[in-house]
This record gives C-alpha cells, structure tokens and sequence, in this order.
C-alpha cells in the first residue's frame, strides 16, 4: 500500500519540520507549506489530509480552508493551533472542517489525529509501530522535543539543543532500531553545535533525523533481522551492537543466561549469537535454541569443544573479519 | 434572509501583490464570508498603486482595500493620491501585516480603517458594511 498522503500548512518552520519527521516516521507522505507560494506549489489531485494551521503569515487557515473547499478539495482538513479550544472549534465549524486539534495537546496528538483519519500510515509505518520493543525511550523522548516545540521558551535554542541531546542520548543508550539510525545522524550535527546553536542548524539536524528515519524504515523493511545477542564483553558488544545498527539489524540483548531463555520463547529470530564464554551452562542453551528455533541460524562466539556443528565465529580475530563472518552466518540462514 | 437578487451590489477595488492572498480575498468577498452581509461584492483586482490609479480613472467604486506594501507605487502613496485627487470620500480600508508603522503610514495618508494581516475575511466584509 503506498503511503497516505498528507499536506502540513503551517508557517513556522520549526513546527513543519518536526511534525513532517514526525509524521514521516508514522509512514505517511509529508508535504509542508510553509505559506500560500507554497501551497499552490501542490501538484495534481488532492492530498488524503490537510492539517491546517490557523494563524498564517498573511491569512487565516480557516479562510485558506474554504478557498480549497471551493476549489474541489474534498479531502478532511483540520484545523490545528495553539488557540483556546473553544474558538478552534467555532472557526472548524464556522468553516465546515472535519476537526480541530490543539497544540496544546501537544503535537504528537497531531499524529494520532491523523492515523485516526488515515489509519496507521503505510503498512511499513505500522509494522515499524508494532514492532516489540520499538525504542520507547527514544520515541518518548522525541515526542517530548514536539509537545515543548509549541512553547515559546522551546525556540530558545539551547533548549531545542539539549532536548536533542536528551534524544540523542536516549536512542544511543538503546543502541538499536531505525530512531537509533536517525539519532546517529543528528548526533554528529547537534553535537557541533554550541549551547547557543543556530535556528537552522536546529532544523537541518531534524531533516537529517526526518530522512534517516524513512531511510532506516526502508531499509528494514527491505531486509529486516532480528538478533538474540548473548554477549560477555563490553567491547565487543558496542561494537557489534553499532555494526549491527549500521545494517538496520534489531537486536535484542540478554546479559544473562535466565534472559536469553525468557526472550528466546518470547520471540523469533533471524539470528542467535551466543557468546559461549558467558559461563559454563552454553550447551544445554544451544540444545535449547535448536529445539525452539530449528530454523533459526545459531552462531557462537569461542569455540568450546561442546560445539561441534555449529557455525563458531572465533572472539580472537579482527572485529571486522568477526563481524563479516556474523553477516555470512545471517545470510545462509535467509 | 435577503435573497441576493434583492441585495445592493458594491464595486469594491482590492490593491494586493501577493496574487494568492489577492484570491483569497476575492474569494471571501464574493463568497462564503459575505452571505449574511447587506450586499453582493463585485471585486476588481489591482496588484499595484500604478494600476489601481488606472482603474480608478476608469470606472466608479463605491470602496477602496489597499495593502500598505506594494512594489513600485506603495499602498500609502495611493491613498495619498486618491484622497487628493477624485476621490476624497472614497471609503478606504488599508490592510498590513506591517504593524504599528504600517498603520500610521496608511492612516496619515488618509485611509479610514487599518486592518492587520491576517485578517478574517468576514471581518473585512463587517468593516466594509460599517463604512459604506
């Protein structure tokens, strides 16, 4: 199913952009006008939702609104904006809309409004949304950068800044997973910036976040894994968990042998890697992974004489010669 | 209500640069935001002070909406000149998204009212029942 599409008339550029990433993310087609040049500037046929803002450099959204209503647009148009309910809702009906949101509410109220009128985005967008464990922190995080955007002092740069960094931190942390991918890309750009960064530099880094985000969904989706990763070493575990975020790999972690075996049966996998060092009860683990997931390529890391017949990636060798074997390992499993 | 047939009809002038706002405007007054007005609008459109002095040189309006900023003969300048030439009781509304020295620039050259940008259109059409 092709991605709905939505058009987002609202002068701030702030605003625009961090609800197109947002919205981009949910796996709709986002196109921003950011005043009437622009909204002439759509093409042909009708967006499926306008999300219209009210106060515009030069006219009312409200009066925009008709004028596209008297063009053919029979799409939903709603209205948002950050003034009082009451009167959001007299101007909706006074114009004969199909909604109002507040700012208010914050703007990821935005995107649930329009995934209650469009459903959930592109079918990619969904699975991204239902997928388990799908960076919770770093999503919550973002959507608390999108609920402050509204508020004044939040065009203060240092604070846009240091909520950035927070999301930043956040998606590193979990190390994982398409906002993991965006983050990395904000992360170079926020992070030369200084405390008092410039507006635009604000908004390039939300582009680049924005197009990871899409460019992580695509290429998930076009080539997803998941991986059980049973690790002992820090080291070794950045580095594989930063490789396998290079390639848009989900990884699930188990630090323990007790929670390799809960996530073991409470999902399924492309990959279990299990570091063979962890301690001396791997193979009635691997006996265990073979039994659940007969399908599922398993690979260790040591080479305990316990092993034999399962693909060993040697912990000795170069961490790129490591990583290319895991990679081969995952693709005579597909 | 009135019907329409029944309604007193205005010429009214629009001076906008900006063709989409331009449109809208027409579109407010000719439309929706002046069904419950006491007239039916027919709007002639200028983009300039150069052109609205053509149209206003040839034919009769019974009011006036002119944005302050304009290129080449600005909004001020033209109520300026209407105000000294033919047509000093012409009602005028001046329109900016310009403020406070917009506003002062279009009342010293005469208009009646100022009108901030964004304005709503019914306002508009409210204002201009108020002034003819």
């Amino acid at each position: 199913m092709s991605a709905r599409r939505i058009l987002v008339v609202d002068d701030s550029p702030f605003i625009g952009k961090v609800l197109s990433a947002l919205l981009h993310g949910a796996g709709f087609d986002v196109t921003v006008a950011y005043d009437l040049w622009d909204l002439e500037r759509w093409g042909v046929g009708t967006p499926d939702l306008v999300l219209m803002d009210v106060v515009l450099q030069e006219a009312f959204g409200d009066d925009v609104a008709i004028l596209l209503r008297a063009r053919g647009w029979r799409c939903p148009i709603v209205l948002m904006s950050s003034l009082p309910e009451a009167e959001l809702e007299q101007r909706a009906a006074d114009a004969g809309l199909d909604g109002f949101v507040s700012k208010h509410s914050g703007l990821a109220g935005i995107v649930e409004l329009a995934q209650k009128h469009l459903g959930c985005g592109s079918a990619a967008g969904a699975a991204l949304d239902a997928r388990p464990g799908f960076e919770i922190s770093a999503r919550q995080r973002l959507r608390r950068v999108i609920d402050n955007a509204n508020r004044p002092q939040y065009w203060n740069s240092a604070a846009v800044l240091s909520e950035l960094r927070a999301l930043v931190g956040d998606a590193d942390m979990s190390g994982r997973g398409a906002t993991a991918a965006a983050a990395r890309v904000c992360h170079d750009v926020v992070h030369q910036l200084g405390a008092n960064g410039a507006t635009q530099e604000i908004l390039d880094a939300i582009d680049a976040l924005g197009e990871s985000l899409g460019t992580a969904r695509a290429a998930r989706d076009a080539n997803p894994r998941r991986i059980l990763l049973l690790l002992s070493d820090d080291a070794q575990r950045e580095a594989l968990l930063a490789a396998f975020d290079r390639k848009n790999h989900v990884v699930v972690e188990a630090r323990s042998l007790v929670e390799a075996r809960q996530k073991l049966h409470a999902a399924t996998y492309d990959l279990v890697l299990v570091d063979v060092r962890l301690d001396r009860a791997e193979p009635s683990l691997i006996t265990e992974v073979r039994k659940h997931l007969p399908e599922a390529p398993l690979a260790v890391l040591g080479a305990p004489a316990s092993t034999v017949g399962v693909p060993v990636i040697s912990t000795d060798s170069d961490p790129a010669e490591m990583l290319d074997e895991i990679e081969r390992t995952l693709q005579h499993g597909r | 209500m009135t019907d329409q047939q029944d309604k007193r009809r205005l010429r009214v002038l629009v001076v906008e640069d900006n063709p989409h706002v331009a449109e809208l405007i027409r579109h407010g007054l000719r439309g929706n935001a002046s069904v419950d007005a006491e007239f039916v609008i027919d709007c002639v459109m200028a983009r300039d002070g150069y052109e609205a002095t053509e149209q206003l040189r040839a034919s009769r309006f019974d009011a006036l909406i002119a944005d302050i900023y304009l290129p080449g003969m600005d909004g001020a300048s033209l109520i300026a000149a209407v105000r000294a030439g033919d047509h000093p009781d012409l009602p005028i509304i001046a329109v900016s998204a310009g403020g406070d020295p917009a506003r002062k620039a279009a009342m010293d050259a005469g208009a009646n009212v100022f009108v901030d940008k964004p304005m709503r259109l019914h306002a508009l059409v409210a204002t201009l029942q108020k002034l003819v």
